[in-house]
């Protein structure tokens, strides 16, 4: 068995997005969810989901009990074009993500819990659905953390 | 021992090309691996039924495809990209998801997953070569 440290990870990551004041000004508050299997439960908003995740026992493991974990998680931005006020097009999930970016990548400032400098994304898109007229912007990042098995 | 040198510097790039061809396959088959129903690692493997009207066959699964581009051939500035893709529209809104379906990104988690076995390709692929010369 594992220390739930992923749990405090996420949730240091959810604390990181929603308090931001320059996403509030975005997104206004509590606006950073987990995905969920369904659609995201309000618009505009950021979810995100773990991807994959790898763990490696440290040498000397069986003493220290210490295990390093590559995350790879996916993190959404969902905006609505049927709304007419910003954000609202394109441009601006584009905007919410530039800022998600600074935010998660900032060496000097890592997620509480993850490793400075492990950060790293790996893929971008921005697709937009048509019969929903979302625009949904998805990213995802990589990270690294290592916690103990009890 | 100089000519030797060089003639393993000139083959670098098909060796590092060869590598990339097979690491490229094994992601394509593990993509196609999780495209298909009881194999895949997601909950609903992104699969549709050849007789569902609304989808052209071939479906997504066997669309999936591979390949190596070489850019430059330079001995310092190669440039070898490793291409896995599928051409069909609909496969963004699979790999990424969609704000009513969980995103499966069954190229990428592969790429992620592989990225040691890729690694291993390649590395092989180069110590054939340098072998080839050192005997």
């Amino acid at each position: 068995m594992c220390v739930g440290v992923l749990v405090d990870v996420f949730q240091a990551i959810l604390d990181k997005l929603n308090d931001d004041s320059t996403l509030q000004n975005y997104l206004g508050s509590e606006f950073a969810f987990r995905a969920n299997l369904v659609q995201p439960s309000t618009i505009p908003s950021i979810t995100v989901m773990i991807n994959t995740e790898k763990s490696t026992l440290r040498p000397g493991s069986a003493y220290t009990r210490r295990r390093d974990t590559d995350q790879t998680i996916q993190v959404d931005v969902w905006v609505s074009s049927a709304d007419e006020s910003f954000p609202c097009t394109g441009e601006d999930a584009d905007l919410i993500a530039d800022r998600i970016d600074e935010l998660l990548l900032n060496p000097a400032s890592p997620v509480t819990g993850t490793l400075a400098g492990s950060w790293q994304k790996t893929s971008a898109s921005q697709q937009y659905e048509p019969e929903t007229r979302i625009w949904h912007n998805a990213a995802r990042y990589s990270f690294q953390y290592s916690m103990t098995d009890t | 021992m100089a000519a030797k040198l060089k003639r393993i510097s000139n083959s670098m790039v098909d060796a590092v090309e060869r590598g990339m061809k097979n690491a490229c396959k094994n992601i394509e088959g593990k993509a196609k691996m999780d495209c298909t129903p009881g194999k895949s690692r997601y909950y609903k493997a992104p699969y549709s039924d050849d007789n569902d009207p609304r989808r052209k066959p071939p479906h997504m699964r066997d669309t999936i495809y591979s390949e190596v581009r070489i850019k430059s051939r330079g001995l310092l500035s190669s440039s070898i990209q490793g291409i896995v893709g599928t051409p069909k529209e609909y496969a963004i809104y699979v790999h990424e998801g969609t704000s009513r379906m969980q995103a499966r990104p069954f190229i990428l988690d592969n790429i992620i997953d592989e990225k040691d076995t890729t690694l291993d390709f390649i590395a092989q692929s180069i110590g054939a070569e340098i072998r080839k010369e050192c005997v």
